[in-house]
């Protein structure tokens, strides 16, 4: 065992505090509360008064403390009381749409309260639709379903003009341009229901955040109470932070749950990639009984998965090494022990992972084993910083032009936009776009409002909500494994790729684009495979130019392309060979601000690549602030001497096919932003880099090839030359 | 395949009258509470019209045993060997409870409740329920044209009639996009408690369309008392015969008023767009054209496949 412990801190245990709703609560359900022997704690109690009072809340306690509960108890007393009203329960995953519901049912069976739980999505038959719609007082569906259903309205009888309830489940799920286009979205279902005299209350219950009650504002667009003291009791909690100089975070990981579970200890491992959760239930299977671990992901089927939770909920597997996928409230039960394999990308994942752990009276550790890359290094060597951080603020907005104007046209296809009464949802811009909207004949003047006029279906022609794109089925033999979508396949299922599945090694034999599939055949081989790759941009039109001195700010249209020219095969982590392919590039036009040095910055041979990446990853994590958008939402591309500028450049681009305006905002107000990402990096006390200043969650490269003070001198070059 | 028979003037002695004649127009404005429209009647004379075979088609559908549930094609066989050839045969069956009901329905009950039966049963696209539709005075043929498939407004409203012998089918076409909601109101009048709306895939686009339509101006929707989508039965009975059963193609193979200058369906929304640049109502003439066919040539449609199955 190379593992080092760096730091060790102790939470104590912390007894229930329960609290009794001071609002009245109906008969039934106080006698239900009863029959199961619930005392409901502090935080379940303000949520059940503050929603009784009309007032919009944001529940942003710890996993497991009990926040579905704080969210239904208010829906089921108005439900029961009054026996036309319904609530929307929109949740970010099917898989945990297919959870909640067994327990919505449960309590509505219970309850005798008649409101007919029943989901509502893509997978929905269309015969059952219809009577879902009439019947059913709770819908629970997911964002991008609500998005097609606003438009047919009128099929939904009575459901939106009695709508008393929207809970939105993991609601910090919904950030930067995928949460904008949430705001959105909710104005106009806000405006639907309003226009029906009915005004829903917002029930958000989210991961802890650094702006809960500005965040809910934002996405709703009506202020929330955040409700954060937790009642619920929590088990003595261990955390530790572990490196091993000598092995990957798999490796250690899986060393660590290999120890855990010997200890009679149930454990969770999260793991930052598909990949890395199969292969390091892999290495545990190897050495544990058989079915004692299993892997969870993404892209599982259904059953699979369910069967899995359920498992381990009864005790029956001791350990699941799962993706983000278990991050969200899939109820599983708590664990005693969790370990996260490298930094998961934001606090806010660290405190939703760590929120597994903690069984009754028994003692639970919570162990963050750091990886390799400069990130997790950084904590290595920081681990107070680690213990110290703070959940990130979600950031989203609803000023994006591009968004907006999606959102407009969908609107006026739902209900005719008028200025007078609209404009409150959608923001003083709302007006103008409209008037650019109707010069360009996609909606129409008419006495009773601008009415939607284009050829195209506006659900589906503004792709909101990103193209979803194909999904690709892996087949093996006759059994379908699992599906990927597009990007997925096209980095893991190269021909030749070993897939992981369930602990059992897959090589890919044949890709049939015509029909979506990837065929698989199962191997004994002890070897994995990981794809040799390279991201290029290339320059189709330059739309603007600004010169500060001697560097210049660029706005077009650019593709950005990756190609896998082959991949290594690796046994264990050491690679054996490396193989060569021949595939077709996967690439997508987007726009992209990009700027050019062609002058005397102070750069030199050997710190030119680094200090262009370091300003590259500075810029990128200045963004959000201005551009409200996630940092995931935008990618980087830096090189000492493009084909293109035939300079050194560095380009930051969309990461939404056809861009949404994000790169174009980032030109204007490039001066500010690179101002920011100075005052960030050279204010960082670090030496070499940190997550706090020029290391990206995101990178392609690692975090490799990153040169601080280089960085630091590149930037205070391009804010002094824009100030001349 | 050569049609010998059919209550219609034959396709090649109507040619001229519907070829595009000098003496076009695009009817006149008509006011609303809401608005005006264009209103444009036709006209088209029928030779004969359908007789009245309600107690023939009762007696039909009553032979058909697979109405109840549990009794499918080889079992009616079955049943029908052994002498039971009606549904009220089946008394003495395991099936009388099931099958008392549906017989008494059929028997007894309003044209209405026949087809809420079938609609129940999932056999709407049956065609010998068409022979239910006798009472020509109700029917109200009906195909509509749209700037596209979702949410966007209906540009032109084709409903048809029989009145004297003739099929008059009333248009409502939009100059205007702001035209659509007086449009809408004056189509919806037609539609009365006793209506029969005859459609071509109505059932799923026209009239779902129209209804949300009116939805979104925050008007009800139309009502009306059954339904026959022609598409279905049609289907059904020349599945094997024609290439396929498009309503143009369909055309193609039985007597009806033939086409001059037409515009494909899938055109409608590029022409109209057309128009609404240049503001030149002569862009829409082979549009107006196309829908009044669409709706004529519904009643040919349905007189040709009643005779063919009742005459």
């Amino acid at each position: 065992m190379d593992n080092i412990l760096l730091l060790e801190r102790i939470e104590e245990a912390k007894t229930a505090v329960f609290q009794k709703p001071e609002e009245t609560m109906p008969e039934k359900l106080a006698a239900y509360l009863d029959a199961k022997q619930i005392k409901t704690y502090t935080h379940q109690a303000e949520a059940y008064d503050q929603v009784s009072r009309g007032e919009n809340i944001i529940v942003t306690t710890p996993t497991a403390s009990g926040k579905t509960l704080s969210c239904l108890l208010p829906v089921f007393a108005k439900l029961l009381e009054n026996p036309d009203a319904t609530a929307l329960l929109i949740y970010p995953t099917k898989a945990l749409t297919r959870d909640q519901l067994l327990t919505i049912q449960e309590m509505d069976s219970l309850l005798q309260a008649k409101t007919r739980p029943a989901i509502y999505d893509g997978d929905t038959k269309q015969e059952a639709r219809a009577r879902i719609r009439t019947r059913s007082r709770i819908i629970l569906t997911n964002m991008y379903e609500l998005h097609h259903i606003l438009p047919w309205r009128a099929k939904w009888g009575d459901f939106f003009a009695n709508l008393s309830f929207v809970v939105i489940d993991e609601a910090h799920k919904y950030r930067g341009v995928f949460g904008s286009n949430t705001a959105l979205l909710l104005r106009r279902l806000r405006r639907i229901c309003n226009y029906y005299d009915g005004y829903p209350q917002f029930i958000l219950s989210s991961a802890t955040l650094g702006n809960a009650e500005a965040f809910a504002e934002t996405l709703t667009g009506l202020p929330a109470k955040e409700i954060s003291s937790d009642g619920s009791p929590r088990a003595k909690r261990r955390f530790r932070i572990y490196r091993n100089p000598k092995k990957s975070a798999a490796a250690a990981a899986a060393e660590m749950m290999q120890e855990s579970i010997r200890e009679g200890r149930q454990t969770i491992c999260f793991t930052k990639s598909r990949t890395g959760a199969e292969m390091t239930a892999l290495r545990l299977r190897e050495e544990s009984p058989a079915d004692s671990v299993a892997s969870y992901r993404g892209g599982y089927r259904p059953e699979e998965r369910k069967k899995i939770e359920v498992n381990l909920k009864q005790g029956r597997v001791s350990g699941v090494v799962s993706t983000n996928a278990l991050e969200v409230g899939i109820d599983i039960g708590n664990l005693d022990s969790v370990i996260i394999s490298g930094y998961p990308g934001s606090m806010i994942s660290v405190f939703q992972q760590a929120g597994r752990a903690g069984r009754k009276g028994q003692e639970a550790t919570v162990t963050f084993v750091a990886g390799q890359n400069p990130i997790d290094q950084f904590y290595a060597n920081n681990p107070d910083a680690f213990f110290n951080a703070k959940p990130e603020e979600a950031i989203l907005g609803i000023e994006n032009p591009y968004l907006l104007e999606s959102h407009l046209l969908c609107a006026a296809a739902e209900l005719p936009y008028r200025g007078e009464r609209d404009r409150k949802y959608f923001g003083e811009n709302a007006d103008d776009i409209i008037a650019d909207l109707k010069n360009r004949k996609l909606v129409s003047s008419t006495p009773r409002g601008f009415v939607y006029s284009g050829v195209g279906n506006p659900v589906l022609e503004h792709t909101i909500f990103g193209n979803i794109g194909k999904t690709w089925a892996v087949i093996c033999g006759n059994t379908t494994l699992e599906t990927m979508d597009d990007g997925q396949a096209y980095r893991e299922a190269y021909p030749g790729a070993i897939i992981f599945h369930q602990g059992e090694r897959y090589r890919v034999e044949k890709i049939e684009p015509e029909i979506s599939t990837i065929r698989v055949r199962k191997t004994a081989d002890n070897y994995h495979t990981r794809p040799i790759s390279e991201t290029d941009i290339s320059i189709n039109r330059k739309e603007k130019t600004v010169r500060h001195g001697n560097f210049s700010v660029h706005y077009g249209d650019v593709s950005v392309s990756t190609q896998i020219y082959g991949y290594s095969v690796l046994e264990y982590d050491r690679i054996v060979t490396t193989e060569q392919l021949s595939v077709e590039p996967r690439t997508f036009q987007t726009k992209a601000c990009w700027i050019t040095i062609d002058g005397d910055a102070p750069l030199t041979a050997e710190n030119l690549a680094g200090s262009l990446h370091g300003t590259e990853h500075a810029l990128i994590s200045a963004m959000p602030l201005y551009v409200l958008s996630d940092r995931a939402d935008i990618g980087g591309v830096s090189t000492p001497m493009h084909a293109d500028t035939g300079c050194p450049s560095v380009f930051i681009y969309d990461g939404v096919a056809g861009g949404i305006g994000l790169a174009e905002k980032a030109a204007e107000l490039f001066p500010k932003i690179a101002e920011l990402a100075y005052t960030i990096v050279s204010g960082c006390k670090c030496v070499t880099g940190c997550p706090a200043c020029i290391h990206s969650p995101k990178c392609g490269n690692n975090n490799q090839m990153l040169d601080k003070a280089g960085t630091v001198k590149l930037l205070a070059y391009l804010v002094r030359e824009m100030k001349q | 395949m050569t049609v010998t028979h059919s209550g219609f003037v034959p396709a090649s002695s109507l040619m001229q009258d519907s070829s595009p004649a000098p003496s076009f127009s695009f009817g006149e404005e008509v006011e609303t509470a809401d608005g005006c429209c264009l209103k444009k009647e036709t006209v088209f004379p029928l030779l004969s019209e359908p007789q009245n075979e309600e107690a023939l088609v009762r007696r039909r559908l009553a032979e058909d045993l697979t109405l109840v549930p549990g009794i499918g094609k080889i079992r009616e066989a079955e049943l029908k060997r052994k002498g039971i050839q009606t549904l009220h045969d089946l008394k003495a069956t395991r099936f009388s409870d099931a099958a008392e009901d549906i017989a008494d329905i059929i028997e007894n009950g309003s044209v209405r409740e026949i087809f809420l039966l079938y609609q129940e049963l999932r056999r709407t696209s049956d065609p010998y329920l068409l022979g239910l539709l006798g009472n020509t005075k109700t029917h109200l043929y009906f195909d509509i044209e749209t700037l596209g498939m979702a949410h966007s407004p209906i540009i032109l409203f084709g409903i048809g009639e029989i009145e004297e012998g003739a099929v008059k089918v009333t248009q409502y076409l939009l100059r205007d996009i702001a035209e659509e909601l007086p449009a809408l109101m004056l189509t919806r009048e037609h539609f009365k408690k006793d209506s029969a709306v005859i459609s071509y895939n109505g059932r799923c686009f026209d009239i779902p369309y129209l209804n949300n339509r009116l939805a979104y101006y925050g008007e009800r929707e139309v009502r009306f008392s059954v339904h026959a989508d022609l598409l279905h039965p049609t289907r059904k009975l020349f599945r094997d015969e024609f290439p396929d059963c498009r309503l143009e193609t369909v055309e193609e193979y039985i007597p009806t008023f033939s086409r001059g200058a037409d515009v494909p369906g899938y055109l409608v929304p590029v022409y109209y767009q057309r128009y609404l640049l240049r503001k030149d109502l002569e862009i829409l003439r082979p549009v107006v054209e196309h829908n009044t066919l669409d709706v004529a040539n519904l009643a040919c449609l349905l007189n040709y496949e009643t005779e063919m199955l009742y005459g």
